[in-house]
């Protein structure tokens, strides 16, 4: 039982009971018979593990093991159970079955008994003759031994010797020219395949020299080594893939693993382990050479493109300045920026776009917190100001010349953990003021010296940025303002200098222009930090002054302690935007009822009503394909759900089309065949469309056009009641493919809000349990803090005006269709407020349920970090083998993991609202995908991602021995006749059809068998590609996730519309549909990221200390209270804390100029244009970056694409990998056209140009853009179109 | 059908040892006669019966040749050949221009049968017959044959190499869009194909090749990439010393990658020493004009030199050439130059990287192999759409017509030199040492090396400047 406060088991009731109350309603509407089928059909979420658990078992050893298991960890009874093999006890009867048996079940031990290794892995053991006459072990392994791992993959060489001694057979002692071909073999199998880690020579020698147990393998390449070969034991010339794997990757790279076990089971003759770790320990010490302190890291910006700015280059100045804390919408990898940041920028980040940033280490969701600092702007008038605010912000953005300091951001301890990244020291904040001595906020200036002379630092807001300054340049300014500078009423008054206004403009200090005069304001701490007295002549404190850094010499000119304000500067640049709209399929049906050909390409029921057959007959009727139900009380045949004579509920009728006759279940017995459900008929639309109408009480003519679809494509060809697409047409929305209406939105953390900010009342909230605030004072006002429930979600104000519409239409459907009561009676959006919501991420089946609690004005949805960490994405299992074609190099065959690892940019990583870890691949890569009709193509990599594993996966092997594990909610692709259908791995079944790669065609393969298996890692891992969105892993094509935003539903649509019998086939294209729906959120198994949200209201000094001398966030683990110190306790769920509070979470921009924008070339313009003004980014920096990692790419890429391009039939499009020699269409005759045209290779070639002419491009990239230009028209030719003018580019 | 192992126990009978290339010669005729004509006509102390002794084979040379003054000639791949892509609707004239100038090689070896006829009429069921196509697709099955498709310009046959015939080997070897001739069997109800013997182009059994009858030697390099921070400068002025006092070379040719150009792969500019292009380009100017003017240099452009990259590639523009000798001669990738009457065709070899990849034992260690591989498809990029970009013309020029007394590439940067049926094949390695890459790829190259070739006897020597060596 989940350990809760009575307030939370009060909410948990609560929703419990909300939950109740809907299933109740709809059960009541489901009773009717008008749907499909009678009963809910989404059941609440029992683990998967349960059903799985079953599968699992070891023969005949599984009691033993079970016993010994109670007294030693799973890697000593590995290691034990060998004794019982030798002595025999499970009835071996050669020392080939001992030896065998006993390294099978402990490899299966060690692998949770899941992944092919102990069976496939290796292939057989056998005895070799040492040169002495004694006998040795070999162990040869297979491929397979791959999805072992490392660690288990080096304990089966553990186990053998074990098992070798207690029969007492001897070492293995290899010959000098054995040990050779093992280097050579190692080297040229990393030359093929990669490995994860490449052991040195003298590595290698050191472990065959050693090794006790002669590693084997069966060929698995190729290739044939060319040096060592036709060595009298080694039995092959070809490359031995497992036994390369298992000495690289499991000896080598596992070696401390390998001694923690040699140590714990006291085995002899493995002490040369030790040389290795060591050996490795000193290398990768070489690598960490920062001790302390950290540097500026680019990565962020390697790979630029084109239109998303870059707002500050890395630990620049005037760039983002670090501020540690968390606000309510921060943490969980979103990071805080004042309003007025996100207008001065262009508008570009709004609330809910992505931010990469240089450090912690992730890309962050940018929202508004305006409590930290805003950005320090020069005007036209030569005035730099700091804008903290908003409205401030917009108004003076024309205005702005120059932007010398983009503000603060906030960032909270918890993303220093979730990343590992060392603390760094942050911008002098007055929360840590307050920690060293500061009383309060001082009113003024002349307060802020009062403290300060009191013996606390001085204030934060009176620092300036003197550490960005040479002390050189203060004694050049003090003696200047000396000399020219006078007091006057309204402040210091210096004479204009050009040099000494560059100055100003460094160390931030606001300042006007009079004249040929510069005023500055707040000019008593300036002066005194330059050692100046009121009367501008030098204080004695300059005669002992020291010679720097700039920090030491101010605070000794003035006597105070000055921190820096600059702190640790972090760069930053735009991600993706955000996104909101309801989900619409293309084109966007209202209901799911056929209408065939003739309700035109718009699908209009009211068109397909009007059709006639013939002219002067009446019509009103179309052919179509429907299921065959019929009425068990009176036995009619119907296509309706339920009987237009009696009224009962119909049931679906299988028929087998070969032998005509109606069967039970989906297979003919007799011809084993599959059985459809369907018939044709002519479909008298016309009169439906009137009855239900009639039915409604709704006049023919009161919706213009209700949508159908062409066909019916599920297996039973159910159709909804046309009823439900007046409603739907009625209310404007749209249905999906499973019978439910949606609405997708970006989801972003909040713990805390306030009823304003969700335009809820205060009554609203207390009916919904919220009655105190998060300091447990009453609720009584709507700008009272409330702490947010972890099922409580707030969406846009855009899905609230679609959520009413929605209720309308539920409201009608019951009382209109059903004859229910309405259920939400809602008159405006804000009397949903409470209501009972489904979320799902895209390609998962489980819902989360989720309360209404508000609405935001921001483009998001806002949501608990736990709810959002419930919501898992499908992936692949690390050791997958895919296949990718990468920039510069070719087609590689890699482990997805290793792939992922390669390719994630550390740097510049996302996180989406799942947990899911993302990041854009560091380098070109594409993989070969497959369309629906299997057809392959080149489609490039468009994301990697790292994923929490769950419990299990799916392993399914096939029978020409191809084996591919998925997470259970995974896209596969599976034969339905000539297209490839997609399915969740779940629904695959043994004697499905997958397509395979072989030889780069695609053929078929069939399942033989489907098992659950624990999942070996914790993390799975998967790509995006683009377009067809599948792969070939292992060399079975697949799909990939998609990584998307999530979407929301209601509950009772869910519950009452959702059918599986709507979906594409009984088994097929139930993805991101609600097939079983978590009720309740339990912290310790949502995505752990969320345990490492901080949860205190201010930082301990400890913590400033730390982070001012670089220490591990670890370090502090236990002093800053998270929510993983929580875990098992009520606390939980409750009584989080922030430190930092923001008036509104839906300030800023709403929309990001990135999707206001239309062409590249505009948002090029918008780009460059912005990155002039700020003065932490190098404006020539980012156009060459945007031409090395875009521009010239995407020219390269194509222009290599045009000369291998594949061609498209333009009537049947089938693909051809090039030309046909006929010309034609084999299969069609249909003319063939080029699938790479002129104008998509040229497309930013002029763009390019015009950014050689206009910025100061390296010349190297220059003469690239040269290079391409002159490659291009020596491919096409001299230009035939009209060149386009100067001004459509720039 | 004859076996392989009959002919061969058939010779054994008599004790004589037979070359494979005479068994294919014997499979191909599929006249047991034959084998003991040739028994008969076997010299008497003959221990390997090679294609020599077949008696009809008389070795006759491909093309007449008229040497013009001086003895120097491009006879293809001549500057401002390589055209840009008129049209997109190229690519059928290509294809088909490939199709019928290699089933052309076959004729007299292969009586074909146009696609269309198998497959439609009724007449070919089960019975022998023949046909010469283009290979569309490749796979294997489960159970370790191959299927490949194959058409020509009426239509498009499946066809399956059985793995428990003979000469299954070469069936292994099959590549997309090469062209082949299979005799065999059709299946009963016309789908399918069985092959017994596969037909390549080939170079002639007969071949003879053509020798200067004036002396004369040219040195053949490749792969000079000048600006690379691995070229071997050291090894370079050694090796112009050299040419320097050979008299007797009259020739020198460079197969491509003269520089190692600008944003060929991904931070290249971390491994230059002359990041400008013309730079490099103008160092390679220096460099050459330090070699005797009497020696007519023949440069090619390679996947590292500033042309498009799409074969035929051009020949470098003459804006990077300005400062080059007159003895500086620029020509396009493939050419097919004549040396006093001795023809080399110079490729640089971006298909190495393709066919490396399909061709069951193949290795970038031996280039020569993979030739050869070249020289039976008769076409140095038989694959398209893979690494090797291909522009469309109305003629493929990739097709290796006529054939050569010498071919000669380079860009694997591994040396290796064979003779297959009269014809010299050459790699000649390259001037740089092991990039970062090639060690990744465990690539040992093996550099600063120039093969001399006496046109008079078509024999070689190679000559190696690498420093300790030398």
């Amino acid at each position: 039982m989940v350990a809760v406060s009575p307030a939370m088991a009060e909410y948990f009731r609560l929703l419990e009971s909300n939950l109740n109350e809907a299933l109740k309603v709809a059960e009541a509407a489901r009773a009717k018979g008008q749907d499909p089928t009678t009963v809910i059909e989404i059941p609440r979420a029992n683990d998967i593990g349960d059903r799985v658990e079953a599968l699992l078992g070891i023969n005949g050893v599984a009691a033993r093991i079970r016993a010994l298991e109670a007294q030693m960890s799973r890697e000593e009874v590995s290691l034990k159970i060998g004794d019982d093999f030798a002595a025999k006890m499970f009835g071996e009867t050669t020392r080939e079955e001992i030896v065998d048996h006993a390294i099978r079940t402990s490899m299966g031990l060690l692998t949770e008994g899941v992944v092919a290794a102990p069976t496939e892995g290796i292939a057989k053991v056998g005895f070799g003759t040492n040169d002495d006459g004694t006998e040795y072990l070999k162990i040869y392994y297979a491929g397979p031994i791959r999805s072992a791992g490392g660690t288990a993959q080096a304990l089966s060489v553990l186990v053998g010797d074990y098992v070798r001694r207690a029969i007492g057979i001897d070492r293995y002692k290899p010959r000098p020219e054995e040990v050779e071909r093992y280097i050579e073999e190692l080297k040229q199998y990393n030359g093929i395949q990669s490995m994860q880690y490449m052991p040195n020579e003298a590595e290698i020698r050191l472990i065959i020299n050693n090794c006790p147990v002669c590693i084997d393998g069966e060929p698995t390449e190729r290739e044939e080594v060319s040096g060592y070969r036709n060595l009298e034991r080694v039995e092959t010339n070809t490359v031995r893939g497992g036994m390369c794997l298992v000495v690289a990757e499991g000896l080598a790279l596992k070696a401390p693993k390998v001694m923690k076990n040699v140590k714990k089971m006291k085995m002899e003759g493995w002490d040369w382990i030790q040389q290795i770790i060591d050996g490795a320990a000193s290398q990768s010490g070489d690598d960490e050479e920062e001790e302390s302190g950290i540097h500026p890291k680019d990565k962020y910006i390697r790979d630029l493109i084109g239109g998303r700015p870059v707002f500050s280059y890395p630990m620049r100045k005037g760039g983002f300045r670090l501020r540690f804390g968390r606000s309510r919408n921060t943490g969980f990898a979103a990071a805080g920026f004042n309003p007025a940041t996100l207008h001065i920028l262009g508008d570009y980040l709004a609330v809910g776009t992505q931010m990469k940033t240089e450090r912690p280490g992730k890309a962050a969701g940018v929202v508004p917190v305006d409590t930290v600092e805003g950005p320090t702007v020069l005007l036209d008038t030569g005035e730099v100001r700091r804008v903290d605010d908003a409205e401030e912000a917009r108004r003076i953005v024309p205005r702005i010349e120059r932007i010398l300091d983009v503000g603060e951001i906030l960032i909270s301890y918890g993303e220093f953990l979730e990343n590992n990244h060392p603390l760094i020291p942050p911008s002098y904040c007055e929360e840590w003021w307050l920690q060293e001595g500061g009383p309060r906020h001082p009113e003024s200036e002349m307060e802020a010296i009062e403290f300060a002379l009191a013996g606390a630092p001085l204030h934060p807001d009176y620092i300036w940025f003197w550490d960005d300054l040479e002390p050189e340049q203060i004694r050049d300014l003090a003696a200047y303002v000396g000399g020219n500078g006078r007091i006057a009423d309204d402040g210091l008054r210096i004479r204009f200098d050009p040099d000494i206004k560059a100055v100003l403009e460094e160390v931030l200090v606001p300042h006007t222009i009079d004249g040929d005069e510069v005023v500055i304001g707040t000019y008593l701490v300036f002066l005194a930090c330059l050692g100046l007295t009121l009367d501008l002549q030098r204080r004695p404190a300059w005669e002992d002054a020291p010679d720097g850094p700039s920090l030491a010499l101010v605070s000794h000119l003035s006597g105070w302690t000055v921190r820096s304000k600059a702190g640790t500067r972090i760069g930053g640049r735009m991600g993706r935007p955000g996104k909101s709209k309801q989900r619409e399929m293309k084109p966007a049906p209202h209901v799911l009822f056929p209408v065939g050909e003739n309700g035109g390409s718009r699908r209009s029921v009211q068109e397909a009503g009007a059709y006639k057959q013939r002219s002067n007959t009446d019509g009103g009727s179309i052919r179509a394909e429907v299921g065959e139900r019929r009425c068990p009380s009176c036995g009619a045949v119907t296509y309706k759900n339920c009987c237009p004579s009696c009224g009962a509920h119909t049931e679906p009728v299988n028929r087998c089309p070969r032998c005509n006759r109606e069967v039970k279940g989906a297979v003919c017995p007799s011809c084993e065949g599959p059985a459809v459900c369907m018939q044709e008929i002519s479909l008298p639309i016309k009169e439906e469309y009137a009855t239900a109408c009639a039915a409604l009480t709704m006049r023919e003519n009161s919706v213009a056009l209700v949508k159908g679809v062409k066909g019916l494509i599920s297996r039973e060809r159910t159709m909804e009641p046309l009823e439900k697409g007046l409603l739907r047409a009625l209310h404007n929305v749209y249905v999906f493919k499973d019978g439910t209406v949606r609405y997708d939105m970006i989801d972003l953390p909040v713990t805390h809000f306030r009823p304003r900010e969700v335009g809820a009342t205060v009554e609203q909230l207390q009916a919904i349990g919220y009655t105190h605030d998060y300091d447990g004072v009453p609720l009584t006002s709507r700008e009272q803090v409330l702490e947010l429930r972890c099922q409580d979600i707030m969406v846009s104000r855009k899905c609230g005006d679609w959520l009413l519409r929605v209720s309308h239409f539920l409201d009608d459907l019951l009382e209109k269709f059903y004859g229910l009561p309405r259920f939400y009676n809602a008159q405006r959006p804000e009397d949903l407020i409470g209501q009972m919501l489904i979320g799902l991420a895209p390609h998962t089946s489980a819902g989360v349920l989720c309360r209404l609690i508000g609405y935001t004005e921001a483009n998001v949805g806002y949501a608990h970090p736990f709810y959002h960490a419930a919501k898992r994405r499908n992936c692949f299992q690390g050791d997958t083998l895919i296949r990718v074609l990468e920039e510069g190099g070719g087609w590689r065959e890699v482990p997805i993991r290793q792939f992922v690892i390669e390719n994630f940019d550390i740097s510049t990583p996302g996180l989406d609202a799942a947990g899911t870890h993302w990041s854009e691949p560091r380098r070109y890569a594409a993989v070969q995908a497959v369309d629906c009709q299997g057809a392959t193509h080149l489609r490039r990599v468009t994301a990697v991602s790292v994923h929490r594993a769950p419990e299990h996966l799916i392993r399914f092997e096939t029978s020409r021995g191809r084996y591919l594990e998925v997470t259970p909610d995974h896209t596969m692709l599976v034969w339905d006749t000539c297209y490839l259908r997609r399915v969740r791995a779940m629904e695959v079944r043994e004697g499905d059809h997958l397509p395979l790669a072989e030889g780069g065609q695609v053929v078929s393969d069939t399942v033989t068998m489907v098992r659950y298996i624990r999942c070996p890692d914790t993390e799975v891992y998967c790509l995006t590609v683009a377009d067809d969105h599948t792969l070939a892993a292992n060399g079975i094509y697949c799909g990939q996730c998609d990584g998307d935003e999530d979407c929301v539903m209601f509950l009772l649509d869910g519950l009452i519309n959702f059918s599986r019998t709507f979906l594409p086939e009984t088994r097929g294209g139930s993805m991101d549909a609600p097939l079983v729906l978590t009720a309740r959120l339990d912290p310790k198994e949502v995505d752990k990221e969320s345990h490492n949200v901080d949860i205190v209201d201010r930082y301990p000094l400890e913590f400033y200390e730390a982070a001012m001398r670089y220490a591990p966030p670890k370090e502090l683990e236990k002093v800053i209270d998270h929510v993983e110190l929580r875990l098992g306790t009520p606390g939980q769920y409750e009584g989080f804390r922030f430190t930092h509070d923001t008036a509104d979470i839906s300030a800023g921009p709403l929309d990001s100029t990135y999707t206001t924008l239309g062409s590249m070339i505009d948002k090029m313009e918008a780009e460059l244009d912005l990155g002039d003004k700020i003065r932490a980014v190098d404006v020539d920096d980012v156009a060459e970056r945007v031409l090395n990692t875009h521009f010239i790419r995407d020219l390269m890429g194509n222009l290599r694409a045009f000369a291998s391009q594949t061609v498209r039939c333009t009537k049947c499009s089938t693909k051809y990998r090039r030309m046909p020699l006929a010309g034609r269409c084999p299969r069609c005759g249909g003319k063939v056209i080029q699938t790479v045209h002129e104008a998509s290779v040229k497309k930013y070639l002029e763009m390019s140009r015009k950014m050689c002419e206009k910025y100061a491009i390296s010349e190297y990239t220059r003469q690239r853009v040269e290079m391409i230009d002159m490659a291009i028209l020596s491919t096409f030719g001299e230009e035939k179109e009209t060149q386009l003018g100067l001004a459509d580019f720039m | 059908m004859l076996c392989e192992e009959e002919i061969v126990s058939r010779f054994l009978a008599t004790r004589l040892n037979v070359s494979p290339e005479v068994v294919a010669y014997i499979r191909e005729q599929d006249d047991p006669s034959l084998i003991d004509r040739i028994i008969a006509a076997a010299p008497e102390g003959t221990v390997v019966v090679s294609a020599d002794a077949i008696p009809a084979v008389k070795k006759v040379r491909d093309g007449t040749r008229f040497l013009p003054d001086p003895a120097y000639e491009v006879l293809k791949g001549k500057e401002n050949s390589a055209e840009s892509i008129r049209d997109f609707e190229e690519y059928v004239s290509y294809f088909r221009h490939r199709y019928t100038k290699l089933s052309s090689f076959m004729r007299g070896r292969v009586q074909p049968v146009p696609i269309e006829a198998l497959a439609r009429t009724g007449r070919y069921r089960e019975e022998e017959a023949s046909f010469v196509g283009m290979i569309s697709e490749v796979r294997s099955t489960a159970k370790g044959n191959k299927i490949v498709m194959m058409e020509d310009t009426t239509g498009t046959i499946r066809v399956l190499f059985n793995k428990s015939r003979d000469g299954f080997a070469e069936a292994e070897k099959i590549l997309p869009d090469e062209v082949i001739g299979v005799k065999g069997k059709l299946s009963s109800d016309g789908n399918i194909f069985f092959a017994d013997t596969l037909i390549r182009p080939d170079i002639p059994l007969t071949n003879a090749p053509f020798m200067s009858e004036s002396p004369g030697k040219a040195v053949l390099i490749s792969d000079v990439h000048v600006g690379s921070d691995t070229f071997l400068e050291e090894e370079w002025h050694r090796f112009a010393d050299w040419i320097a006092g050979r008299e007797d070379v009259s020739y020198l040719l460079v197969a491509g990658d003269l520089v190692d150009g600008i944003g060929i792969y991904p931070g290249q500019d971390k491994e230059l020493v002359i990041k400008n292009i013309y730079g490099q380009y103008a160092r390679l100017g220096e460099m050459l004009s330090a070699i005797p003017s009497r020696i007519r240099i023949i440069l090619a452009p390679g996947n590292h030199d500033v042309v498009r990259g799409a074969e035929p590639q051009p020949a470098i523009p003459p804006k990077f050439r300005e400062d080059y000798p007159e003895n500086c001669e620029f020509v396009e990738n493939p050419a097919l130059v004549s040396l006093q009457g001795v023809r080399i065709l110079m490729y640089h070899g971006r298909s190495f990287d393709d066919m490396i990849g399909m061709i069951p034992g193949a290795s970038y260690r031996h280039p020569e192999e993979i030739m050869e591989e070249m020289l039976k498809r008769r076409h140095l990029a038989p694959t398209y759409g893979m690494r090797t970009p291909i522009a469309p013309a109305k003629e493929d020029v990739l097709i290796i017509d006529p054939v050569p007394e010498v071919l000669f590439t380079g860009h694997v940067h591994i040396c290796g030199i064979k003779r297959y049926r009269g014809v010299l094949m050459i790699n000649a390695g390259t001037w740089q040492s092991q990039t970062a890459f090639q060690k990744q790829m465990n690539v040992e190259p093996t550099p600063a090396r120039a093969v001399v070739l006496d046109l008079a006897t078509l024999e070689y020597e190679m000559v190696d400047f690498l420093k300790n060596q030398a």
